[in-house]
């Protein structure tokens, strides 16, 4: 009986021994998994016994052919550059075209100044006081066609572009192309562009959409009444990048495949997966059960809301980078309490800028208060962030200028969002935050057509909300969009035609000058001049913010802030 | 009047109601505010391209005014075409043609639902007064009737989809099967015309839970209609007068109850495709369900006039025609209504 007591006794400590070494061994194995895969192999060759152990906890990581992604779709002209104005397209066009050249996208993703770096254009010169372009072709470049990427290739590409831009009428968007006196292959690989005044944004111009790189002799193929193609063009990819449109079912389903031919891209990244599958979800309740149940790997456009349950997943986290869109409060100033400049200082400190951003915004984005992104030529955080919810001080100017009891306007709210904003919901903080400063704003409700139509004809009485994007990542672009459009439409030459002439005069120079520490000096005074008069006051930078599966590493956003690069994203099985 | 002739009477009054309807749905979208260029150019910064801007109003006729768009819209649809949509630049017949089929599989799905569940159950109710059985019935028809697709849709999800795992989340056919090739763009019989069987059982398990939830409201009120019609009739002197005579209560119940008291059920299910239809809407944007719903929505909300004309005509075509059948049902039913 005895024996049979020490027996069980000696089993069970052996038992527990057991255990407790395989625990720890475990544990050890659990460290060497975290060791990048080039030092294990150090340790190969150091400690031959673990040698086998490694080898077998450690295997070369192995990623899922397919990733699939919650997207709501927006489909409006298609896919294939120039046309397609919606973000989903734009999102779209960016995984399966490339441009001459690219913005460094992990650079851009930190918010460091963005310079357009070689992409399928292997280098450039410009010559001729800036008016002479002349670009190298990468070589051993294939469309998804199976044709090369030759010199005339682009040249037929961006001619193309300008085609269908004109076909289109929406030659006032892109000014500049009228400015162009050639495009011609110079060599096999060789382009040369030749515009009649100085240009500087072209290489951010030629990385953004409008200007990707398509087989343009394919698409001549598929001509229907001259537009060279873009009927067909809208449901079909003949580019050069990662991903290729493998089927489109509208409304429901757009699957990418790999491109096997791919070049590899400017930073050397391949694509991580054989094919997306991207999923019209618009109920973000439903997308939120998808992605938490995991039949969805990455979504897109979720609510803030959704956002904030799913950090609370253990198998989902949010990835958030800066998105080029901002959110604006518009008066004309024309209006006869914003036509006086200290009180359209005191509009500025009424606004409770960091309560926006946390309670409306729920923290996605960052307070901004300009028209220049960081990132940007004449980014200068002393002007993005200049004023402060002041509403006592705010109050003693509208009393100062006449007003002792306040004064009473109305603003109109509307269905839409920029970001995280709701419009309705901004507008409502903007009537709490104002009525603090003594400004009694009834809320209206309108249309985006309606306070739109109201701005182009120069009637907006009232105050309203937007969000605007821009195209590419160039100052020229916010600042031609705005300084010399919007600005203007919000009464800036009726009420100082002084500083509406110098806003044109600094877009102007803006354009011409080659010289990056030049442009930022002059983009930085215009976005001064800007803060200070316009109408349309910006208030936050939007983040995008992204849901994706732990089991997804690798999320980068795309320099045009519209989606993440898909190239980087890996999905581990 | 016999019923060809009746049927040709319907028809020639259904083009003066859609002529109706037109020019009121035309009216309603006018009488919004705004215009939908504006709306459209302000995406990518408007003032960049006033030109283009007017040129797109000229393009587009949006620059005539309210009735000769309409005389347009009108003579084209004519000739039938129904115009082109300010937001797809697509015929808006090809916008149609992709997405109705989808809503109406998914409505007439959950009008077979609502039948088979609905008017059984209001017979059991009736039969079974003040009972248990009754009681529940009741009780979970009035559930049906008063509970909001969007809240009823996302509780499903949560327990069917997330939870338990036994029905699919979302569209019309799972993200890992290749979707059938359109031929109707109804996917239960373009899959069977195919021989694509795994997409035929995959696109019947997802039409399980959406057509579900869009049904059971409609069982609700066809189960409450249905008992109210029954409990009616059978007090009625002829039932008295079956029974008397000696006939099982199955003969009492199926051909004399059930004849007289199914004129209002039947009645009702005319008026409730019109239901069916507006309510997939929700369970479309809830479903992910590629239907016309979400087109309608999407146009509404961006002003593309044609594209809501054109879709609130077809909702009135097949509204119209489902009450024309339903006459037409009646008829047979009840030998008093002679057309």
């Amino acid at each position: 009986m005895k024996n049979l007591k020490f027996v069980t006794k000696l089993f069970l400590f052996t038992s527990v021994l057991s255990f407790m070494i395989a625990c720890s061994t475990t544990e050890t194995v659990e460290v060497i998994k975290e060791v990048p895969v080039e030092k294990v192999v150090e340790k190969v060759v150091e400690k031959e016994v673990i040698k086998e152990v490694i080898k077998e906890v450690a295997p070369a990581p192995t990623y899922a052919k397919s990733i699939n992604v919650r997207d709501v779709f927006f489909f409006t002209e298609g896919f294939t550059p120039p046309r397609g104005g919606s973000f989903f397209e734009h999102r779209i066009s960016q995984q399966i075209y490339e441009g001459l050249t690219a913005l460094n996208t992990p650079m851009v993703t930190r918010g460091d100044s963005a310079v357009p770096v070689p992409n399928l254009a292997e280098s450039w010169e410009i010559s001729g006081g800036g008016t002479t372009y002349t670009f190298q072709i990468r070589d051993g470049v294939k469309f998804t066609t199976g044709n090369p990427l030759t010199g005339q290739a682009v040249v037929d590409s961006l001619k193309r572009s300008i085609h269908v831009i004109e076909l289109d009428k929406a030659t006032a968007r892109f000014s500049w192309v009228t400015d162009i006196v050639s495009i011609d292959a110079t060599g096999d690989m060789e382009v040369t562009m030749v515009l009649k005044n100085s240009f500087a944004p072209l290489l951010a111009i030629l990385a953004s959409k409008q200007f990707l790189i398509v087989d343009a002799a394919e698409l001549k193929k598929h001509e229907e009444e001259g537009d060279w193609g873009a009927a067909w063009g809208a449901t079909n990819s003949v580019g050069t990048a990662a991903y290729q449109i493998d089927s489109w079912v509208a409304e429901q389903r757009l699957t990418l495949k790999r491109n096997k031919d791919y070049w590899g891209g400017h930073d050397g990244v391949g694509p991580g997966a054989d094919q997306l599958v991207f999923s019209n979800i618009p109920e973000n309740a439903t997308a939120e059960l998808m992605i938490s149940k995991g039949e969805v790997d990455v979504a897109l456009q979720m609510d803030p809301i959704s956002l904030k349950t799913l950090d609370l997943q253990p198998k989902v986290y949010t990835f958030s980078y800066p998105s080029l869109i901002t959110c604006n409060f518009l008066i004309d100033r024309r209006n006869e309490h914003a036509a006086n400049d200290e009180i359209f200082k005191a509009i500025h400190m009424a606004i409770d800028y960091d309560g926006l951003l946390s309670v409306v915004a729920m923290g996605l984005g960052s307070v901004h208060q300009s028209l220049i992104l960081p990132g940007m030529l004449g980014h200068d955080p002393a002007i993005s962030n200049q004023w402060k919810y002041e509403p006592e001080k705010a109050k003693a100017i509208i009393a100062e200028q006449g007003y002792p009891d306040g004064f009473s306007i109305k603003l109109q709210s509307r269905a839409g969002a920029c970001g995280s904003v709701v419009y309705t919901k901004g507008i409502e903080f903007l009537q709490a935050s104002l009525k603090k400063a003594g400004i009694n704003a009834e809320i209206v409700q309108s249309t985006g057509s309606k306070f739109w139509g109201q701005i182009i004809d120069g009637t907006l009485k009232d105050m309203g909300i937007s969000g605007l994007g821009a195209t590419y990542f160039d100052p020229d672009n916010p600042a031609s969009v705005r300084a010399t459009s919007e600005c203007f439409l919000l009464g800036i030459e009726e009420h100082n035609p002084t500083v509406a002439a110098k806003l044109k005069d600094l877009v102007a120079q803006g354009r011409a000058e080659t010289d990056n520490d030049k442009r930022h000096t002059i983009y930085r005074e215009l976005n001064e001049i800007m803060v200070a008069n316009c109408g349309e006051m910006t208030v936050l930078q939007v983040a995008d913010t992204v849901a994706l599966r732990t089991n997804i590493t690798d999320g980068i956003a795309m320099p045009h802030g519209f989606s993440l690069d898909f190239r980087y994203l890996r999905k581990a099985e | 009047m016999n019923i060809g002739k009746f049927i040709l009477r319907r028809l020639s009054l259904q083009i003066f109601v859609l002529l109706g309807l037109t020019m009121f749905t035309f009216i309603l979208m006018f009488g919004l505010p705004g215009d939908p260029a504006a709306l459209l150019f302000s995406a990518g910064g408007i003032a960049a391209g006033m030109d283009e801007y007017h040129a797109f109003r000229a393009k587009w006729g949006l620059d005539l005014p309210m009735w000769k768009q309409y005389l347009n819209f009108v003579g084209n649809l004519i000739r039938g075409d129904m115009g082109t949509s300010l937001v797809t630049r697509a015929p808006i017949i090809d916008n149609l043609k992709a997405y109705f089929p989808a809503t109406i599989e998914l409505a007439f799905v959950s009008f077979i639902f609502a039948t088979v569940m609905g008017i059984p159950l209001g017979i059991i109710s009736a039969l079974k007064r003040n009972s248990w059985i009754d009681h529940i019935i009741r009780a979970v028809s009035l559930f049906g009737v008063s509970m909001p697709i969007f809240w009823l849709a996302i509780i499903m999800l949560i327990i069917f989809y997330y939870y338990l795992g036994i029905v699919p989340s979302s569209q019309r056919i799972d993200l890992e099967m290749e979707i059938p090739k359109q031929i109707t763009g109804f996917y239960l019989i373009d899959t069977v015309i195919t021989g694509y069987w795994d997409g035929f059982f995959n696109s019947i398990y997802h039409l399980i839970l959406p057509s579900f939830i869009l049904g059971f409201s409609v069982v609700g009120l066809l189960a409450r209609v249905t008992r109210a019609s029954i409990l009616e009739v059978i007090t009625q002197d002829y039932v008295r007068t079956a029974r008397s005579k000696g006939l099982q209560e199955k003969t009492v119940i199926g051909r004399h109850v059930m004849r007289n008291a199914l004129i209002p059920t039947v009645t009702i299910l005319g008026l409730l495709v019109g239901g069916l239809l507006s309510g997939a809407v929700l369970t479309e944007t809830i479903f992910a369900w590629p239907g016309v719903g979400r087109f309608a929505v999407q146009s509404i909300m961006l002003l593309d006039r044609l594209a809501v004309v054109d879709i609130t005509i077809l909702i009135g075509v097949s509204f119209s025609t489902a009450n024309m059948i339903v006459d037409i049902v009646v008829a047979f039913l009840d030998p008093r209504i002679r057309y």
